[in-house]
């Protein structure tokens, strides 16, 4: 076993020292992983909350078969997918849904110039993020954001490694028509 | 005749994705080709525009996650499935749930289940050599069947078996073994041995003396010597006994038996077994053992070695069922720090609190490569046994 699944298998022991150890490990990928999935920081910490809730609660059925990043992502992946399903249901009457206006972080770096530049290239990107169906979106982020190997972006999302391909492509196809760059002749 | 170059090779290129020959014939097309060299050129500037991404927010802080932990708020894991499923439409979900409903209704009235009586119903696999007994009388064998026991059956093993109750915990029994079932978080151990792992969440196993209580997820509860010997492998468990009044709390590798007549937690070392670093055993190539003694007690203990070529150190090879195949002598080992221990003649000084480690080889004693749980025995002449966390091996 590796370091991870070493620290996971405490964790299956019920062992709350290396719970907090894998949280500390792996909170903030898996709260990255969300907040690009959902564009909302309050959204994406009640998320990550839940699945490592999700994760404490599972660890007794965890069986080191694979990478403990794996692992997470895919249950990460999982409650975010049911969760926009509940809120599309809800959107109708409610107007909300995780696939809602995404925020734009501030960065303290740089000249106020530099900081506007970055602000709106940023929006641009988001909205953009925001505009794709969550299928391409879950692919682009896992391929290009997190950038993850093809195959390990298959066994998060649970597709074949063909889709991951097709998907990755059509997802750059569509931000660069969103972004407004050229249209890809051959997308 | 080649496949064309796509626009998802380029991409993949892009990313870093290809490797050898892939990369080659893209490479090979770009040097050839200027139209797509543009392309390529304008996804690898396109991909630049994401370094804009500001950084995620930080997570929120652990202490929130353990409040609600510990508040009992944790969420329904639900199946954790691993297919790509798009999100249902509503028509659709509303016939699944009123299906689902239906389903659930069924499956708790479960009309064709005649042996219904009073009390908590909990789901069951037995094992073969399992025989359920209800007021006293056989059912049939439920042999590798999942299906319902209620308060009060017994489960009676005539051979060693395994049964998980509920979706938490797995028990292996001893041939001879009697579990009463009290609830889906309690059975009482009436005689004969049971070894438990246990999920998250409260468990409990009275005994004659006592209950032992499930603080952590893997123990073994043994009455066979008259008296009450709790092992724990991972967690901690609190055992209690009626013969005196403080209970005690075990952790990983320790073991406390209470004799019938001693009055007191009788101190022993307890034998933690972890499979050492050396290569993977096979039929011919030896297994790497640790065998950690550990003294829980206040007081020192002198662990003897050898005497006259008789060791009081052996390792038991068993099948996962808990059948015990070859029981083999350790007649020389090593301690961490490089001093022969265990020959005849010297002893193993362990001081209260104290640990130590001895290293060992052995040709796994078995026919057959395959999966198979070793345990580590120390029995000195003249003293009580001790028996070791089991420890399940791959044997190739």
């Amino acid at each position: 076993m590796d370091a991870d699944q070493q620290l996971m298998a405490r964790v299956r022991d019920g062992d709350r020292e290396a719970f907090e150890a894998l949280y500390s490990r792996f909170g903030s990928p898996v709260m990255r992983f969300l907040y690009r999935l959902c564009g909302q920081r309050a959204l994406a910490e009640d998320l990550t909350q839940d699945v490592f809730l999700k994760v404490w609660r599972a660890a007794a059925g965890w069986q080191p078969l694979g990478k403990v990043s794996t692992w997470l992502f895919q249950i990460a992946k999982r409650h975010w997918w049911n969760e926009a399903a509940k809120r599309r249901r809800r959107a109708s009457v409610r107007g909300t849904s995780l696939e809602g206006t995404p925020e734009t972080a501030t960065d303290a770096d740089g000249s106020p110039a530099e900081r506007l530049a970055r602000s709106e290239a940023a929006r641009a990107v988001e909205d953009a993020l925001a505009g794709l169906s969550p299928r391409l979106r879950l692919v682009f982020v896992l391929v290009r954001l997190e950038r993850l190997a093809y195959a390990e972006a298959a066994r998060i999302a649970g597709i074949p490694v063909g889709t991951v391909k097709s998907r990755a492509a059509a997802a750059e196809a569509a931000l660069r028509r969103l972004l407004g760059r050229d249209h890809d002749p051959r997308a | 005749m080649s496949r064309p170059i796509r626009h998802a090779d380029l991409l993949a290129r892009a990313l870093g994705e290809l490797t050898g020959a892939e990369r080659e014939r893209v490479d090979s097309a770009l040097a050839a080709d200027a139209a797509l060299r543009q392309e390529f050129e304008s996804i690898a500037g396109h991909l630049l525009q994401y370094e804009h991404l500001p950084p995620a927010p930080p997570p929120p802080p652990f202490a929130q996650i353990e409040a609600a932990l510990d508040d009992g708020s944790t969420p329904d894991l639900g199946v954790l499935r691993l297919q790509d499923a798009p999100p249902r439409r509503r028509s659709l979900t509303a016939v699944t749930a009123l299906a689902a409903l239906l389903l659930a209704a069924v499956l708790v009235w479960r009309p064709w289940d005649t042996r219904q009586g009073s009390g908590e119903l909990i789901d069951l696999v037995a094992g073969r050599g399992m025989q359920l007994l209800r007021a006293g009388s056989a059912l049939p064998a439920p042999a590798h069947a999942k299906r319902t026991v209620q308060r009060g059956d017994v489960l009676h093993c005539l051979e060693a078996a395994e049964a998980r109750l509920g979706e938490r915990i797995r028990i292996v029994l001893d041939g001879g073994a009697r579990l009463r079932i009290e609830s889906g978080e309690r059975v009482a151990l009436q005689e004969g041995r049971a070894w438990f792992e246990v999920a998250p969440g409260a468990f409990e196993v009275e005994t004659p003396h006592g209950p032992v209580r499930v603080l952590g997820t893997a123990f073994e509860v043994d009455l066979r010597a008259g008296g009450l010997e709790v092992a724990v492998a991972h967690g901690r468990v609190r055992a209690a006994a009626q013969e005196i009044a403080q209970g005690e709390q075990l952790s990983q590798g320790q073991v406390s038996s209470l004799t019938g007549d001693a009055g007191a937690w009788f101190q022993r070392p307890s034998l933690l077994l972890e499979a050492g670093s050396g290569p993977q055993p096979t039929l011919t190539r030896p297994l790497t053992l640790r065998v950690v003694f550990f003294n829980p007690g206040n007081v020192p203990l002198t662990l003897p070695g050898p005497a006259a070529a008789r060791s009081p150190l052996w390792i038991s090879f068993e099948t996962l069922a808990g059948r015990v195949l070859r029981e083999l002598p350790v007649l020389e080992a090593h301690v961490t720090s490089g001093r022969e221990v265990l020959r005849a003649g010297h002893a193993l000084d362990l001081g209260p609190g104290a640990r130590q480690t001895v290293t060992l080889k052995i040709l796994p004693p078995v026919g057959s490569p395959g999966a198979y749980r070793c345990r580590a025995l120390y029995r000195p002449e003249g003293q009580p046994g001790v028996l070791s966390t089991p420890l399940d091996v791959e044997v190739r």
